[in-house]
């Protein structure tokens, strides 16, 4: 067990909070000046010489010295959890963001997803507070939000996704790498660049709340919004999680279009040209805030469902089909054609010898996304490349046959304790190299022949998981057969995992009780969004972290506030004084428990012994699935989210 | 202790499950009922992830796509329909829901 990649994750990560809070104060100082320019006035100007640059600072100890008023009528819990609740996404989604290579806490594979699905839970906290106030504007303000967010989470996604198709990787750094050289940002690629990038500037101003979508804090019918009630330091906290917020979809936005770090000068201008771009991203949107006036609900929701959703949905076919022809063609791009199709696992090594450093293509980081971009043609997000192993020129294939593998070894391994890293990073466990070193030496010590007949390509079968099918089970088996008693040693330091397991097992279970005990509805929702988070976190433990996403995404963002909705439409009847229990409590429990205990007592009497753990990341191989032997389902799933929307629109819609 | 193994996994899902299985036998308020349901298939989720981690078999995580995106089309019917009966009935207890009853 190794505490010290923990120590240094938290140093890192209190370094990275500590410098977003400083920039976030002085982006409120931009912002007044800005507009102060905009309306011909001076803006802040007598704190601090020159130009009022102390401001900010002046602002936020007089939040913090202010008294913390809480209403009567508040559900106390749930006014003074939502502020917390509010900044935690809005301080998370800067955990993925890279700020040049190498320069960030985890630069995830699903880093986009992770994103998207984090900044979806800032709803939580916004109808938490609009809920625990217990005041009609705050009421009213969080109903609009509910309305408002749940219609431009899509387009804001789908915009998102357009670089993410044109890379072909959701890793952030894969997509700045990918607009290096030529005219290479995604906005200045013909027409779908600049069309995804104005379409992602109005799906964040929709989900940043500005103005002419800020129905939610409409000063002129809701006075302050959801925020009424709130003062000094509980304010301070949701004005500092809005703006990070803001802040993190300017810097998503210019890594997804403009760039990232990339821009002429030495290497270390990188993080400044990084933020120059956010900061221009975030004043394009200032702009847009002063200039334009409030649009009424009904227009904001036929903007979003009317026309972005659309839009982006053909923005999105013609990223991956239409244009992406074009881009092929693009001068800086090497066009594709069918000789480069991706191909899985050639015959013989002589096929495959461009590289001089023997590199591998596949669901490694570093720069696999890189690679998964070289095999992108029209079409092939559905073909993703499979393993490919360069290997050095084909002149001296006779002669250093075996410096070959020994070189082509060291690059895996390499990749395999980065791999490690990030694995480490993301389930906040303690390093596993054990595990990678086993399955690195276990399968190159596979007997010889199996070498002979697949030729030194057989080696990239190394730490890639195979795809789904007969493969499988063979990996399994010989994974089982192998690194059994070796794998059990290596787990015998992994408490940080059990440590870990164990408070998300709480969290989960007293979740589920409040779910199914509390009194009060509401506080019963707020239960399972905790409950679903912590299951989430489970899966990010389980090494699934597409899943984590997913649920983050679906689950606690859309599920938890829809179940928001229906309780304000539908709760007036029934309040907290009335029981909320029927007469069957005694049944219900009787039979809880006996369900537990056979399923239990079914789980102890198996021998479950566990097989080979699944490699690191699957990510791929979902997709690959997905496409493949599950495209029916996955077709037939669609359908019936199709008949889902039709029904529920029929139900709920009234007759008018 | 090593790190958790399958069947702490498996434990924890089927607790959860007992408890969603509970609040859907014993709440009156249909929205209630429909959180439980949502409890229930999270506990099946952590299950198929749980097996997909240790056996080693993609098909586990394809489900759990598969089950939280039905569990989506559940809800916003669900609730429709919840908010189809409130505006008939006026209420949400599931009690009082008895028309069919002989």
């Amino acid at each position: 067990m190794s505490v010290a990649p923990v120590v240094s994750m938290f140093v890192a990560a209190f370094i990275l909070l500590n410098a977003i809070v400083g920039v976030v104060t002085y982006i409120t100082l931009l912002e007044r000046k800005f507009a102060a320019r905009m309306q011909s006035r001076i803006g802040p100007y007598y704190v601090g010489w020159p130009h009022g640059w102390l401001q900010p600072i002046a602002d936020a100890i007089k939040l913090m010295i202010k008294e913390d008023v809480v209403p009567t009528p508040a559900d106390r819990v749930v006014y003074n959890l939502a502020p917390l609740v509010f900044l935690v996404p809005c301080m998370l989604i800067f955990a993925t963001i890279p700020f040049a290579p190498g320069l960030g806490l985890a630069d995830l594979n699903i880093g986009v997803l992770f994103f998207l699905a984090v900044s979806a839970l800032e709803i939580v906290g916004l109808f938490m507070g609009g809920w625990g106030s217990n005041n009609k504007y705050a009421l009213l303000s969080a109903m609009r939000a509910v309305n408002q967010i749940i219609s431009y989470d899509l387009p804001f996604i789908f915009a998102a996704l357009v670089p993410v198709l044109l890379t072909g990787s959701m890793q952030m750094s894969a997509i700045v790498n990918a607009q290096q050289g030529g005219a290479g940002w995604f906005v200045l690629y013909p027409v779908i660049g600049q069309l995804a990038f104005l379409a992602y500037l109005i799906a964040a101003l929709a989900a940043e709340n500005r103005v002419p979508f800020d129905i939610l804090e409409a000063e002129s019918e809701l006075v302050a919004g959801f925020r009424v009630e709130y003062s000094g330091m509980k304010f301070a906290l949701i004005q500092l999680g809005e703006y990070a917020h803001m802040l993190g979809t300017s810097f998503l936005g210019a890594l997804l279009f403009l760039g990232g770090w990339l821009g002429p000068g030495p290497a270390w201008l990188g993080p400044i040209w990084f933020l120059v771009k956010a900061v221009f991203v975030f004043l394009v949107l200032t702009w847009v805030r002063w200039s334009f006036v409030r649009i009424r609900v009904d227009q904001i929701l036929a903007i979003s469902w009317k026309l972005l959703l659309p839009a982006t949905v053909v923005l999105l076919h013609g990223g991956d089909g239409l244009l992406g022809r074009a881009l092929a063609a693009h001068p800086g791009r090497q066009p594709r054609d069918g000789r480069d199709l991706p191909q899985p696992l050639p015959p013989t090594g002589d096929r495959d010898v461009s590289g001089h450093v023997a590199s591998v293509s596949g669901p490694l980081p570093g720069r696999a996304g890189a690679r998964l971009r070289e095999g992108h043609r029209p079409g092939s997000l559905y073909r993703l490349p499979a393993v490919r192993v360069h290997l050095p020129a084909p002149g001296h294939q006779g002669r250093d046959a075996q410096g070959r593998e020994a070189e082509l070894r060291q690059d895996l391994h390499a990749r395999a304790v980065r791999l490690r890293v990030l694995r480490a990073v993301r389930a906040g466990v303690s390093d596993r190299r054990h595990h990678h070193a086993q399955d690195l030496r276990s399968r190159d010590e596979r007997p010889a022949r199996d070498a002979a007949r697949q030729g030194p390509v057989a080696l990239a079968g190394l730490r890639v998981p195979a795809l789904v099918g007969h493969r499988q089970q063979a990996a399994r088996h010989a994974g089982a057969t192998e690194g059994g008693p070796r794998r059990e040693q290596g787990r015998q330091g992994v408490t940080l995992e059990t440590l870990v397991f164990g408070l998300v097992a709480l969290a989960l279970l007293g979740g589920s009780l409040g779910v199914v005990l509390t009194p009060n509805l509401f506080h019963a929702v707020l239960s399972l969004a905790g409950a679903l988070v912590a299951t989430a976190v489970i899966f990010l433990l389980l090494d699934a972290a597409f899943l984590f996403a997913v649920q983050l995404l679906l689950y606690a963002g859309g599920v938890v506030t829809v179940l928001v909705f229906a309780i304000m439409l539908t709760e007036r009847l029934i309040g907290e004084h009335i029981t909320q229990t029927n007469r069957h409590v005694v049944n219900g429990a009787v039979m809880s428990v006996a369900v537990f205990v056979g399923v239990a007592g079914f789980i102890m009497r198996s021998n479950l012994t566990a097989a080979e753990p699944a490699p690191a990341d699957r990510t791929v191989e979902i997709a690959r699935a997905i496409v493949g032997p599950f495209a029916v389902t996955f077709e037939l799933l669609g359908v019936l989210l199709v008949a889902a929307l039709l029904g529920a629109i029929y139900f709920a819609r009234t007759e008018d | 202790m090593a790190a958790p193994g399958l069947s702490a996994y498996l434990v924890l899902a089927a607790l959860v499950f007992a408890i969603g299985l509970f609040g859907v036998l014993t709440r009156r308020n249909a929205v209630g009922i429909l959180l439980g349901i949502e409890l229930m298939l999270n506990a099946v989720n952590i299950n198929l992830v749980a097996f997909a981690r240790f056996e080693a078999d993609l098909a586990g995580l394809i489900f759990t796509l598969f089950v939280i995106a039905i569990t989506v089309a559940e809800v916003g019917v669900g609730l429709a329909i919840v908010i189809a009966i409130f505006r008939v009935r006026r209420t949400v207890d599931a009690d009082q829901l008895n028309l069919l009853k002989g």
